[in-house]
């Protein structure tokens, strides 16, 4: 199998998750989400080979191949075949336009950069700052999906909110509606629903969210989002860079172009669990009103069988130290 | 650091246009002359059934077997019928409007969503005509591979007559519920009704259209009483994590 073919199966793979709850891709009973129909032997090796690689680098997890893990073709964003996966056609001409006000952030937006399946640099092009134990649940989860092939639980998977960073890479329609006192972001996918709290505190009730608590001001017209209180560890990508529990995320939105058609959001992880340092992550979003009507997302139908997410070939993860 | 902004007239008219709106939404009314329907609302009395406006559910002969059974099944426990019970799986409409949880709406002139605290979902009410209804990439064929499945939420359209919100959904899944025990058909239509009584109460009159269930359309009416505060106070809902908890998914 050729490195494309690996990395096209990854992004097909990568597909049939995020599908797996829409009424577009109900697989069929017994199928489990995110496994392509008629794959074999349960859930299907993301991008690796039958047996999987067996030498690594120097620096790479064991079991890798020379070069590391499948990262796609030269250019090419992780994972990803050439050209990547479909993109949505341009807008069209006669399309609605988007509010000319710089804080008014309403409408349909959707990630229309391609899919990174794992980030390894930030968005200076810095490899992530990682302590030893952020490179270390890291290469576990990297290996345990490419090279044991038994992937590992996330929340995703288990029909549970994943959290900002994953929910808004994937390139699936979002909506904003905003008022004076919170801004609420609605998902297609995973019944994705963000509540930003406008010039609040944090809670000081020790509940938490898998969304985790978060309050916002305008600094100028950015929007400058501060999330903290996480209820369960995120997974910021698909092959599992981590942030913990008690990482702030910081989000700053703003409207980046004269037209307000393009949303852009530079991200900050500051998480000493797992990072020596902070580090930022850039994403752009375009303004999609004709993406407004969701596809229905209904992955309780396949998850909330009897068997759970574990009938699917998916193991639990062990333990992460507690903080 | 802040700077002055110098608007242009197109920014200045959008700026004007934005007051109106707020001074509208403070008045209780949207820019388009309908009385806004913004804000939290809660079933006003739970429960779990439709209960029809005039007289008795029109049930055809299938429609009443499959109803009797299900609520055999029900009073000993077995819910292998109700898949919203055993999986959490989406109500749907219309059941999903007999939450007894929150829901807010965003009323806009293009789209009225209503964001339900039950377990997050949301629902769309697609307002959009004519050549405003662009063509969705991520349907119609598609990039999700192609649209026109049946679905638990469907596919809604609406528009105002004077002040009541005219809700059409079809293409319904027939693989749920109508309401706890309510069987539904393939060909299901559902038509609203939704006007505000008062300022603060909501109501939602629904005509259901299932030749397979009923021998005629017949409808039922929700009153919802507006809640204070806004979506902040919504709590992060978790079906699964309920149901496995021993908790009831819906009410029933």
């Amino acid at each position: 199998m050729t490195m494309h073919q690996l990395a096209t199966k990854a992004a097909v793979c990568l597909l049939a998750v995020v599908l797996a709850g829409s009424a577009l891709a109900q697989a069929p009973a017994g199928a489990p989400p995110g496994v392509s129909p008629g794959a074999p032997g349960g859930f299907p090796p993301a991008g690796f080979p039958p047996g999987g690689p067996t030498q690594g680098p120097p620096g790479a997890p064991a079991g890798f191949p020379p070069g590391g893990p499948p990262q796609g073709p030269p250019g090419a964003p992780a994972g990803f075949p050439a050209g990547g996966p479909p993109m949505p056609p341009p807008l069209p001409a006669n399309a609605p336009k988007a509010p000319a006000d710089p804080r008014n952030l309403e409408g349909t937006w959707s990630h229309e950069q391609m899919l990174v399946f794992r980030i390894n640099t930030d968005m200076y092009g810095d490899p992530l700052p990682y302590n030893d134990r952020g490179r270390h649940l890291m290469d576990r989860r990297v290996k345990a999906t490419y090279v044991d092939q038994l992937p590992v639980i996330n929340a995703s998977a288990e029909c549970l909110p994943p959290g900002q960073p994953w929910q808004m890479d994937l390139n699936f329609p979002f909506q904003i509606y905003q008022d004076k006192d919170v801004i609420s972001l609605l998902f297609q996918e995973y019944h994705g629903a963000w509540h930003i709290h406008m010039n609040g505190q944090h809670r000081k009730d020790g509940k938490r969210e898998y969304f985790g608590d978060s309050i916002a001001h305008w600094d100028g017209n950015t929007l400058v989002v501060d999330t903290a209180n996480y209820r369960r560890s995120l997974w910021l990508d698909v092959d599992g860079t981590p942030a913990s529990v008690n990482a702030h995320l910081t989000f700053r939105i703003r409207k980046v172009d004269l037209s307000g058609t393009k949303l852009e959001v530079v991200v900050t992880v500051d998480d000493p669990w797992y990072y020596t340092k902070p580090w930022s992550i850039v994403r752009l979003y375009a303004w999609r009103p004709d993406m407004a009507n969701f596809s229905e997302y209904n992955c309780e139908n396949q998850v909330g069988a009897k068997g759970g997410v574990s009938q699917y070939g998916l193991v639990p993860e062990a333990p992460e130290e507690t903080q | 650091m802040n700077h002055p902004i110098r608007l242009g007239r197109h920014a200045r008219l959008h700026h004007t246009f934005i007051a109106i709106a707020l001074l509208a939404a403070a008045s209780g009314a949207s820019a388009a002359g309908h009385p806004s329907l913004d804000g939290v609302w809660k079933l006003e009395r739970p429960q779990s059934e439709f209960v029809p406006v005039q007289g008795q559910i029109p049930f055809t002969e299938d429609g009443r077997k499959d109803y009797e059974a299900n609520k055999a099944s029900g009073a000993k426990k077995e819910f292998g019928y109700d898949r919203t019970q055993t999986r959490c799986s989406s109500p749907g409409l219309p059941r999903i409007m007999l939450t007894p949880r929150l829901f807010a709406i965003h009323d806009r002139p293009q789209m009225v969503a209503m964001e339900f605290e039950w377990n997050r979902l949301a629902r769309q009410i697609d307002l959009r005509q004519g050549q405003d209804k662009l063509p969705n990439p991520m349907q119609e064929g598609g990039l999700t591979g192609g649209g026109g499945a049946a679905t638990m939420i469907g596919e809604t359209t609406g528009h105002w007559e004077d002040k009541v919100l005219v809700v059409h959904t079809k293409n319904l899944s027939d693989k749920k519920l109508l309401d706890a025990y309510l069987p539904s058909g393939e060909d299901l239509e559902l038509t609203e009704h939704i006007h505000l009584r008062d300022a603060n109460t909501l109501e939602d009159r629904i005509t259901i259209q299932d030749p397979a269930n009923f021998t005629k359309p017949w409808d039922t009416v929700l009153i919802f009483k507006r809640q204070p505060g806004t979506v902040s106070q919504f709590r992060e809902d978790i079906c699964l994590e309920r149901r496995n908890a021993g908790e009831t998914p819906l009410p029933r």
